[in-house]
Parts: structure tokens; C-alpha cells; sequence
């Protein structure tokens, strides 16, 4: 199989996920909650993770690296954590659903929301648009590094800046970024990025992290056992444990590690030139080709991650994806990709959605001529 | 003996213990038991000697200790 659903999750993964989640399976105890040999070498094994994180996105302190099930979850612990009733948050309009929908979920509780458009290739424009929607109630602004549908980058880091000059937090999805793109948080304005560990930065599925880049700490999403302070009937201040009660998933944060160490073998900006250099080779090939409807400009170094979206004339893109599948062997993702908003933006919501192809690092040019063939022959 | 320097969580045991090795102080991840009225369940770490220098270097990096203690 040809497998272009990256962007879904990374498959396959490599062979250090593998190994560390092997090992952990045949190592791992409770970690932080005894004191015996096998919690502390499990315990050993998470911070190990956790400073690794920390290390790749230069965030300092380990203990800011909160481990979360996914993205979604950190992005809820931040938009519920910080909007109180009465409070406005500011989104873009290529927010995924799990940004969305917490919104709309907050909305019962008196907290208002306004989308700022994202305008494709028009940094200026975009942050008009945001600075347009502050107003005297704005508390947060969340705003994806990339879209998971167009691959499209907002002017996050300018948006965020933008942010600390009217007092306003942000948050940044990085769903689709983080293991891609190299963020520094040490010179970021960033406040809370989030991240997937099992899309592009190869960990297992059920990871996920939420990254405290400021002092202004999240209300609790839920509370319960930390495995510290246990007299205390609150919930500990201290970080992670604040936000990690109950047993995580052990398993899939030492997979995580594997997945960092990959990447940093190879080196982020290579995966990142390699990736773009597939995706602006798929689109330079469909872009000829009568059949196809693509929805971006061609995609730079600068403006896109490697995502990429298309339609097939007169087909919808289930049944493209479908017969991609059957006929080819190719793993694509059709419909919506959970982000109704991206897809309103681009006027492809009525269409049922896209087919999306996101490379990773396993993927070759031959895997990619292979797609623009297949894409050629449905008619 | 041991002097056992306590802190709040695991995590902070790991973090503390690393800076501690990076000032040429070794140290090893050691479990709090539960005793009500003193803290409860978490972790600390044991080292031979340079206990006072030790604890100032954690306080200087801004790690909380919560107590310290000799043990047999």
C-alpha cells in the first residue's frame, strides 16, 4: 500500500517507536506512584520523554510539558481552563473541530466567539482580520500553525505577538506542524502550543501535549490520583501533575520518545524540504490535469506544511478516495478532515469535503507518481 | 546515612537530580512514604554528602523542596 493519510496519523512508524514501545511493555510499571525498581525505571522513562519534548520545541523546563491523550484534549484543557462566562475568544477559520467544538460547547456559558479569516498568502491581511475581532472582553486566541485540510500557514508568530500587545493569551494548534516545521518556543511568543505525538512526530496513537510557554496556568479539566500530595483533597498545583490525573498512557509516551529520537536523527528541516518537495511535486503534476480541481497556490517553503487538497471533476471525493483505495492501493482521506470552518473557507463544503494527501517521512517520489497516475486515470 | 532532600512530585525529583548531576553531585530518585501531617506520597532524592550545597543549588533553580531528613 501506498500510504498518503499521514495527516490522520503517521504509518508506518518507525522502527525506534517500535522498539521503545517493546520495551516499555516488557519494563513498564506505574509510573510516579511507587517506589519500587519497575515504577522508578517507568517513571525514568516518562521524564526522559518529557525532556526530550521539551529539548525539541526549546521550551525549558520539563515540567511545563504536560502529556495529554491528544491534541484535542490539550486544546480543551486551554480553552476551558482559561475562559470564564462573559469572556470572547477570537478563532481562525481553518480551526480544526477540536477547537470548534469547545467553543460551541463554551457558547452555553455566555462566552462568545468571532472566526478571523485566514487569507491565503496575505500575512497583512490575515492579521488585520484578527486584530479586527479583539475587543474589550477578548481573553484568548487560538489559532492553528497549519491547516490540517490546505496545509495553508497563518502568520502565527505575529499573530501571537500581536496578542501580548492587547493583553490577550493565545494558543496554537500545532496538530499538523509540530515534527514538521522546527518551533522554538525560547524565542516564541506563543503561549500554549498543543500537539499530536502520533502524526508527524511518530508516536504511537493516544498521545498527545499541551506545552505551558507562560505563567498564566489553566483552570483543571478534571482531577483525581497524581501519585503526589495525597492527603490533600485539591487537586496539586504543581506541574505536570495539575493536569495528568489518573494512569496515562505509559505504553505510548515511551513510543513517543522513538518517534522524537527518529526525527532528530534525521533532522527536521530535511523531512520538512523532503515532504514539500513531494506535495509541490504532486501539485505541479495535477495541476495539468483537467480532471483535478486543486484550492491553494502552489505551495512554498514559506506559506504551507505538506498538506495538500484536490477533487477529481464530477466525482465526489469519497468515491475518488474509495476507488484510490481499491484500484490503486493508495491510502488517501476524503470528506471534511473535521474542519467544517477550513472547508467552508475554500467553498468546499458543499462538495462534501476533499481528498487530502499528507506524505511523511517514509514516503518517495515513486509513491507520489504513482498517486498523479492513478489521480489521471478516474475519469 | 543518607540525607534525603524531599520534593513534591516525581517529576521534580528527576528534574532536580539532573541539575544536581550537572553540578557534579550524584544523587538517587528515592519514594516518600506516607505519613499524615508531613506530606504524603511522593518522592525525594538521596545523596551522601554536600546536603546544604545541594539544597541551595535547587533553590537557586527555582525547584521547591519541601523538606529534607537523615535516614538510617
Amino acid at each position: 500500500m501506498i500510504y498518503l493519510d499521514n495527516g490522520a496519523t503517521t504509518f508506518p512508524k518507525p522502527k525506534s517507536v517500535i522498539n521503545s514501545v517493546n520495551y516499555a511493555l516488557r519494563n513498564g510499571a506505574n509510573p510516579g506512584r511507587g517506589g519500587h525498581n519497575l515504577a522508578i525505571k517507568s517513571s525514568e522513562i516518562v521524564y526522559n520523554t518529557r525532556s526530550l519534548l521539551a529539548d525539541f520545541f526549546n521550551s525549558g523546563d520539563p515540567s511545563n510539558v504536560i502529556f495529554t491523550l491528544n491534541c484535542t484534549e490539550a486544546l480543551n484543557i486551554v480553552i476551558k481552563g482559561i475562559l470564564n462566562p462573559g469572556d470572547h475568544i477570537i478563532i481562525s477559520s481553518m480551526e480544526h473541530n477540536a477547537v470548534l467544538r469547545p467553543v460551541e460547547k463554551l457558547k452555553e456559558k455566555r462566552i462568545s466567539c468571532t472566526v478571523a479569516e485566514i487569507a491565503e498568502g496575505d500575512s497583512e491581511k490575515t492579521l488585520d482580520n484578527f486584530r479586527n475581532a479583539i475587543n474589550e472582553k477578548t481573553r484568548l486566541v487560538v489559532c492553528t500553525y497549519a491547516s490540517n485540510v490546505f496545509g495553508i500557514k497563518p502568520p502565527v508568530e505575529r499573530i501571537c505577538a500581536m496578542c501580548h500587545q492587547y493583553g490577550i493569551l493565545n494558543c496554537v494548534d500545532c496538530a499538523q506542524a509540530a515534527g514538521i516545521v522546527p518551533i522554538d518556543l525560547s524565542d516564541s511568543s506563543i503561549d500554549f502550543l498543543c500537539g499530536a505525538g502520533h502524526k508527524s512526530m511518530y508516536g504511537p496513537m493516544g498521545t498527545g501535549f499541551m506545552i505551558i510557554n507562560c505563567d498564566t496556568i489553566p483552570d483543571t479539566l478534571i482531577e483525581g490520583g497524581t501519585g503526589s500530595s495525597s492527603y490533600d483533597y485539591k487537586q496539586p498545583e504543581i506541574l505536570p501533575d495539575r493536569f495528568e490525573s489518573g494512569t496515562g498512557n505509559f505504553i505510548g509516551i515511551a513510543g513517543l520518545s522513538g518517534g522524537i529520537r527518529f526525527i532528530n536523527s534525521i533532522g527536521i528541516d530535511k523531512i520538512y524540504k523532503k515532504e514539500m518537495r513531494l506535495v509541490k511535486s504532486a501539485y505541479q503534476s495535477l495541476k495539468n490535469m483537467n480532471n483535478v480541481v486543486l484550492y491553494t497556490d502552489e505551495p512554498d517553503n514559506y506559506n504551507y506544511v505538506p498538506v495538500l487538497s484536490f477533487n477529481i471533476k464530477n466525482i465526489d471525493c469519497e468515491t475518488a478516495a474509495d476507488i484510490l483505495n481499491s484500484k490503486f492501493n493508495i491510502a488517501t482521506r476524503a470528506g471534511l478532515h473535521c474542519a467544517p470552518l477550513a472547508h467552508k473557507s475554500k467553498n468546499t463544503l458543499d462538495k462534501g469535503g476533499t481528498v487530502r494527501i499528507v506524505p511523511s517521512a517514509f514516503t518517495t517520489e515513486n509513491d507520489i507518481k504513482t498517486l498523479v497516475n492513478a489521480v489521471y486515470k478516474i475519469k | 546515612m543518607d540525607n534525603l532532600i524531599k520534593l513534591s512530585s516525581v517529576t521534580q525529583a528527576m528534574k532536580a537530580r539532573d541539575i544536581l548531576r550537572k553540578h557534579g553531585i550524584s544523587s538517587k530518585i528515592h519514594r516518600i512514604p506516607a505519613v499524615k501531617g508531613k506530606g504524603a506520597c511522593s518522592y525525594g532524592l538521596l545523596i551522601n554528602n554536600k546536603l546544604d550545597k545541594a539544597v541551595e543549588i535547587l533553590r537557586n533553580n527555582n525547584i521547591k523542596v519541601t523538606g529534607r531528613a537523615d535516614i538510617q
